[in-house]
């Protein structure tokens, strides 16, 4: 186990490097995660949704950046554009649910969706 | 470009509804569904006959015959032209079931419902085509979107946008789970082909990295490519409603449209497991060691049949009792899944298991939607004396119930005997699990048939006859024939799976 | 010098993130996620990816924030001023996220060793490789991609455009 305080510290005084990205894509994502799971308000978790989903990205730019191919193969900035444009329909289509959910129940808490008991 | 017909139509269809809708208000939308209904059979009929030329012409010429900028991340093999014209019949099916719901429930919007249909059955023929990690996971990811909104279409029913809300919450998130597994796995190797994957991620069969620079080689025992096939096994495992992350599935089928509900226990799933076939199957299979996922898979694939059976006893509404009969029936498939030891029985078994599905599937769930259209209900009280109201019903039932429960002489049992055949080869030797599915089938013979003892034999409060809509009606009429006729066509069936699997093998 | 505008940036992300998942405030954590959506542009910069920091600028902090801040506005006014933003019983949700990362970030680190950064020519950074790879390599994700947003916009159609005659509870939006 030579994951030590020590050695992270001592890491932060050089160059940044491919672990330093996926170790903050790692944490980004616990993140994303934590707030899906706590939050009650729907846009909430959708907000938390996102974060998750910039974390994938920052993964893919940042494996493409220090990753095994070569430079020109752009298979990672490829991927984070069309995560990007896969976020944007997810957020119009989750807002749109939502919203018309609100119009009838006057709620955005998730939990308070009841009818359906789990 | 000819062998991508089925896609073809479909986008076709689904910009055509996407037309229509503007001029289309209320009234006359079962029309458009009936045309598309024929469309949707047209193409079906051309499709097989340009499987048969596919499988007269071999995978490599079909491949030259398609340019290269689409074969890179599309694959136009026999067994892919197969499930997208096993997609275009969903959605033929589809049309046909969702006919007097368009036409006389669903009060606004009528279009956009059938244009969601071809759009998410589109996303389903092109998971199956894809060979790309980015490619498959638009198209599952095209399949759940379009999912999210066909269960929220009645959208002054605040059942139907709870189970919107729900099957999106939830959908995203495994959406983003499976995202950040694929991202891991595309930096570790580098590459995003499955071929390629394939080659990479593994003991690995070396000769393929001359040809491939800056792909790298990983073992699959690290603990980080383990890391990112466990992620996409989660992302999967909740498009099927595998066990752990199944609860979901009856709540999304309850509070959807009943013809929605249909369409989602056979496309997304169908989705799923032909993505599973693709990543976990054929690309995260090393051929020799351990394979990463298939411990874990085995465990969760006994739980999901059995707890999907027990808990499906003890429901009283036919869509939540069917919910959980079709988390059920994703634990028989990943009876096959897990016995990929033995894989030139256990992707046919795949396929044929998937058809067998798909077909009793809808027309048990026909019979729920004819009643529904009329009843507006679906507890079990509703179905008392169905008999005597339209015998065509009940009898329909107790067919898709054998089916369903695996009795001979069905195309269910079929299934179910090739998946447990896949799972007691030499080479798997799953004894455990086989046993397992066989008592899961008997468990589930006692739900099934309680529907049918209610129809039979428990007096209703009302008596008149129920005409059955026509399209319900034809829906159901031809998901009986399939789910008989298929009987005699599967020794066929099996040996043109079988050597589509060998096709996909050397894939 | 390098590396102190990743760590700007990043810790810059990572407690915007935290207050965009803790706030009890929902106004707040939208601006946070603002704020977390231009700190990753930046990241984006600094790994030289200058096209898709654009495209984090323009569409995650310029689209969805925006979108974001409209649903909220919309709700807050029907709703009467302040909505719920509170969160559950984080019990289980820590345990899960400690495993995340204590299985991950370890994993990632020995994974990857002090590598130093490799050179990058801007021209093959450049938004014309981009261009060219996803039209010539990626035409079906492109085009299924497109077919995405159409779902998604007749989605959001369906579900919000209101019908002309009559219409549920009057008091709110548009």
């Amino acid at each position: 186990m030579g994951f030590m305080l020590g050695d992270i510290l001592e890491s932060l005084g050089q160059p940044v490097g491919l672990r330093h990205c996926l170790v903050f894509a790692a944490l980004l994502f616990a993140v994303g995660l934590y707030g899906v799971l706590t939050r009650r308000n729907a846009i909430g978790i959708l907000m938390a949704l996102e974060l998750m989903l910039n974390a994938v990205n920052a993964n893919l730019v940042a494996f493409w950046r220090y990753g095994p191919g070569p430079r020109e193969a752009l298979n990672g900035q490829v991927f984070a554009v069309f995560v990007i444009t896969m976020a944007a329909a997810e957020a119009a289509v989750g807002l749109a649910i939502i919203l018309a959910l609100f119009r009838l129940r006057r709620t955005v808490n998730a939990d308070e969706v009841n009818l359906l008991k789990g | 470009m000819l062998f991508l017909f089925p896609e073809l139509i479909l986008c076709g269809l689904g910009l055509g509804a996407t037309v229509a809708a503007l001029f289309c208000r209320g009234r006359g939308a079962g029309r458009w569904a009936l045309y598309g209904f024929f469309v949707c059979l047209a193409g079906v009929v051309t499709g097989l006959c340009l499987l048969a030329y596919a499988i007269d012409l071999g995978p490599e010429a079909t491949g030259q015959l398609t340019p290269e900028f689409i074969a890179r991340t599309f694959a136009v093999d026999p067994l892919s032209l197969f499930f997208s014209t096993l997609a275009l019949a969903v959605c033929g099916l589809a049309m046909l079931f969702s006919m007097e719901f368009v036409e006389e429930v669903l009060e606004e919007h009528p279009a956009e419902f059938l244009a969601l249909i071809a759009f998410a059955s589109l996303g389903i023929a092109c998971v199956a085509r894809s060979r790309d990690l980015i490619t498959l996971f638009f198209s599952l990811e095209l399949v759940s979107i379009s999912g999210y909104l066909l269960s929220g279409m009645l959208r002054r029913e605040p059942r139907s946008l709870e189970a919107a809300l729900k099957y999106f919450l939830i959908g995203a998130v495994s959406s983003a789970i499976m995202l950040f597994g694929m991202s891991l796995i595309y930096g570790l190797t580098g590459a995003t082909d499955l071929r390629v994957l394939r080659d990479a991620v593994g003991e690995g069969h070396l000769h393929a990295v001359g040809q491939l620079a800056g792909v790298r080689m990983v073992s699959s025992q690290d603990p980080m490519v383990i890391t990112g096939i466990l992620c996409i096994v989660v992302g999967l495992g909740f498009k099927i409603a595998m066990v752990p992350f199944h609860m979901w599935c009856p709540d999304v089928y309850e509070g959807a449209p009943t013809p929605a509900t249909a369409f989602l226990s056979v496309g997304p799933k169908a989705a799923g497991f032909v993505a599973i076939v693709r990543l976990l199957m054929l690309t995260f299979a090393p051929s020799s060691g351990p394979v990463p996922w298939a411990q874990p898979v085995l465990w969760l694939c006994a739980l999901t049949m059995t707890l999907g059976n027990v808990v499906a006893c003890r429901q009283t509404n036919l869509k939540r009792m069917l919910a959980y009969s079709s988390i059920a029936h994703s634990g028989y498939i990943l009876i096959a899944v897990v016995s990929l030891g033995s894989a030139d029985l256990a992707l046919p078994a795949i396929v044929m298991y998937l058809i067998a599905y798909v077909l009793m599937n809808v027309g048990a769930f026909s019979v729920v939607i004819a009643l529904s259209n009329i009843e507006g209900r679906e507890d079990i009280h509703a179905y008392n004396g169905l008999s005597k109201r339209s015998p065509y019903l009940a009898y329909a039932w107790v067919i898709f119930a054998m089916s369903l429960a695996g009795v001979p002489p069905t195309a269910g049992f079929l299934g179910k005997l090739y998946v447990f055949m896949a799972a007691l080869d030499d080479r798997v030797r799953l004894y455990w699990l086989a046993v397992v599915g066989v008592a899961n089938a008997v468990i589930s013979v006692w739900y099934y048939f309680r529907v049918a003892r209610h129809m039979f034999f428990v007096e209703g409060v009302r008596t008149e006859p129920i005409r059955v809509g026509r399209g319900a009606g034809w829906a159901i009429g031809l998901s009986l024939a399939g789910t008989l006729v298929l009987v005699p066509l599967f020794p066929w069936l099996i040996s043109f799976a079988t050597s589509a699997a060998q096709v996909l093998g050397a894939w | 010098m390098g590396s102190v505008v990743f760590y700007f940036f990043a810790f810059a992300a990572l407690a915007c993130a935290v207050i965009v998942v803790t706030s009890r405030h929902i106004v707040r954590s939208v601006a946070a996620l603002f704020v977390c959506m231009a700190a990753m542009a930046g990241i984006y910069f600094f790994l030289s990816a200058p096209f898709i920091g654009a495209m984090q600028l323009m569409i995650y902090a310029g689209g969805i924030t925006v979108l974001l801040i409209f649903a909220v506005m919309l709700v807050r006014r029907a709703a009467g001023g302040q909505v719920e933003h509170a969160s559950r019983n984080p019990g289980g949700a820590i345990v899960v996220v400690i495993g995340f990362v204590g299985w991950m970030a370890p994993a990632a680190w020995m994974a990857f060793g002090p590598r130093q950064m490799p050179p990058v020519e801007p021209r093959v950074a450049g938004v014309e490789s981009l261009a060219d790879d996803l039209i010539r390599h990626y035409v079906p994700a492109f085009e299924i991609a497109s077919v995405l947003l159409l779902v998604a916009m007749i989605g959001a159609v369906v579900l919000t455009l209101r019908a002309k005659q009559r219409e549920g509870p009057p008091t709110d939006d548009e």
